[in-house]
């Protein structure tokens, strides 16, 4: 997929996975490729700034746990309550954008046909 | 690139408490992403070196770690700056929030009745379906509840009447794992749409080792309820009551660090070998001097830090225990730590604290409860001004 839409939408896709439950950065990664059967797939790596930013915004916040088989420590993210209504908001800002490409579309096949 | 290597790349430009924050969550992810790829049947260096390499490049991480979390401070900076020279001096005050990773988490028990076959004391014949599983508790009067099953973590909860529940999660192991080596490790994984999973616990055990609220009942009868789910109860077969738990660092601060006197293991033979006997039971053996009148009751804190612990991972686990034990005529107290875990024992890394309880009682175990738990009052944590005054 092109790098920059995925850019563009990495808050709303961070977002839309902790809304299910919290999770650590490696689990974040997994369960993107895996939801997505594989077309979110970016360098793990890449996570953890977008991860830490919207920790600095208040819509995530994050808690060092032991791993889940012990060893050393991983930070769980959870959604916030800000981070909800955050993620409603582009949500929202998403859809309408969506369908107004849709409906350019649309448009393009009436005429074709 | 070795990991090290990478690390130090990763949080170049950072500094302080965020310097580190970083690191360990860099590391602990890394290391989980490691262990993955050796489950798959990498060894431990190419399953290492293909976790940093998932990773991606270092300096880009590094680059985009320090806009986040220093450029808006040299913004703010420049801010100040210019707000000193053209007007009064501006107080800076920063406040840095304190981390909390007491969270505690009870993965597994270890019983000293019953053989094991890895330190993970997981038993072949504990595999079974979650949904027969789940039944059962239901039949047993307990209530199950499912919490997450997504691609890496099966996590669910059991609470029988008048109890806390217990919060249970797994690995997701990969399908393609053969199930025989399947067997030897704890976790979980979806065959057929049913979800099939290692239950370290029995149904009974589940009953026997439920966490319940604090009162001592005495030797003869060694349950300890304690307020909150954090520790768990089994009897040492040497008549000691073991808690056992993990508790990580959190009580550092709380029990001041002494040497072991002895550190003794029995059976006197190797974990493989002892496996191999079907004498699965290692006791680890300490024995504290601590010069006191006989028969003084002491609350021994003990974390063994393993840095192999299990033959899966290789990577350090800590555990935690509570034993309590009488000083004996000689004066030292001795406490066995019953762990099933055999290859590790040469890189044991070993951390005690003792609290001298004459008159033991719940109350002593509640300060620790009250540490351990982060959703606990702050109130409930009584922290000794000076340890040494109540350890001898």
């Amino acid at each position: 997929m092109d790098a920059n839409l995925l850019k563009g939408n990495l808050d709303l896709i961070l977002l839309s996975i902790l809304e299910e439950s919290e999770m650590y950065g490696l689990e974040i990664t997994k369960e993107a490729q895996d939801r997505t059967g594989g077309y979110f797939s970016f360098s793990i790596g890449s996570l953890y700034p977008a991860l830490h930013r919207l920790e600095q915004a208040g819509f995530i916040k994050g808690e060092f746990r032991p791993a889940p088989r012990g060893g050393s420590p991983v930070k769980f993210y959870q959604l916030t309550e800000t981070g909800g209504k955050e993620l409603k908001a582009r949500k929202g800002e998403f859809d309408q954008f969506y369908n107004a490409v849709k409906s350019l579309w649309g448009k393009n096949l009436r005429g074709a046909s | 690139m070795t990991l090290e290597t990478y690390l130090k790349t990763a949080i170049k430009g950072l500094y302080g408490r965020k310097k580190l924050e970083v690191r360990t969550e860099i590391e602990g992810n890394i290391k989980e992403l490691a262990l993955e790829y050796q489950i798959s049947g990498l060894n431990q260096t190419q399953a290492l070196e293909k976790a940093i390499l998932e990773f991606g490049e270092a300096r880009a991480l590094s680059a985009a770690m320090v806009k986040v979390h220093t450029m808006p401070k040299m913004i703010k900076a420049i801010f100040l700056a210019g707000l000193i020279s053209s007007a009064a001096l501006v107080g800076v005050s920063s406040s840095l929030a304190e981390i909390l990773t007491s969270s505690v988490g009870i993965y597994k028990n270890c019983t000293t009745d019953e053989p094991h076959f890895d330190s993970s004391c997981v038993q072949p014949q504990s595999w079974m379906k979650l949904a027969d599983f789940s039944a059962d508790i239901g039949k047993a009067g307990g209530t199950f509840k499912l919490h997450t099953a997504n691609s890496r973590i099966l996590s669910f909860s059991v609470t029988f009447p008048g109890d806390h529940a217990i919060d249970i999660a797994y690995n997701r192991l990969p399908e393609k794992l053969d199930p025989e080596v399947a067997q030897k490790h704890d976790g979980w994984f979806k065959k057929d749409n049913e979800i099939w999973v290692n239950l370290s616990y029995t149904l009974e055990q589940i009953a026997r080792y439920s966490f319940l609220d604090v009162i001592f009942e005495g030797w003869e009868n060694p349950k300890l309820h304690v307020g909150k789910t954090v520790l768990n109860l089994t009897t040492g077969n040497d008549g000691t009551v073991a808690y056992y738990t993990y508790f990580y660092s959190a009580i550092t601060d709380i029990f001041y660090p002494s040497s072991i006197d002895t550190f003794v293991i029995d059976p006197p033979i190797s974990g493989v070998e002892a496996n191999r006997q079907d004498r699965s039971i290692r006791k680890f053996k300490h024995q504290l001097k601590v010069n006191d009148k006989p028969g003084t009751i002491y609350a021994v804190f003990t974390q063994v830090q393993s840095k192999a612990n299990s033959e899966l991972n290789r990577q350090p686990v800590s555990t935690g225990l509570i034993s309590i034990a009488p000083v004996a005529a000689d004066g030292t107290i001795t406490v066995w730590l019953n762990e099933p875990t055999f290859e590790f024992v040469s890189s044991l890394a070993k951390t005690e604290w003792k609290l001298k309880t004459p008159n033991f009682s719940p109350a002593a175990l509640l300060k620790l409860n009250g540490r351990l738990d982060s959703k606990a009052p702050k109130t409930e944590i009584v922290i000794p001004a000076n340890p040494k005054s109540i350890a001898k």
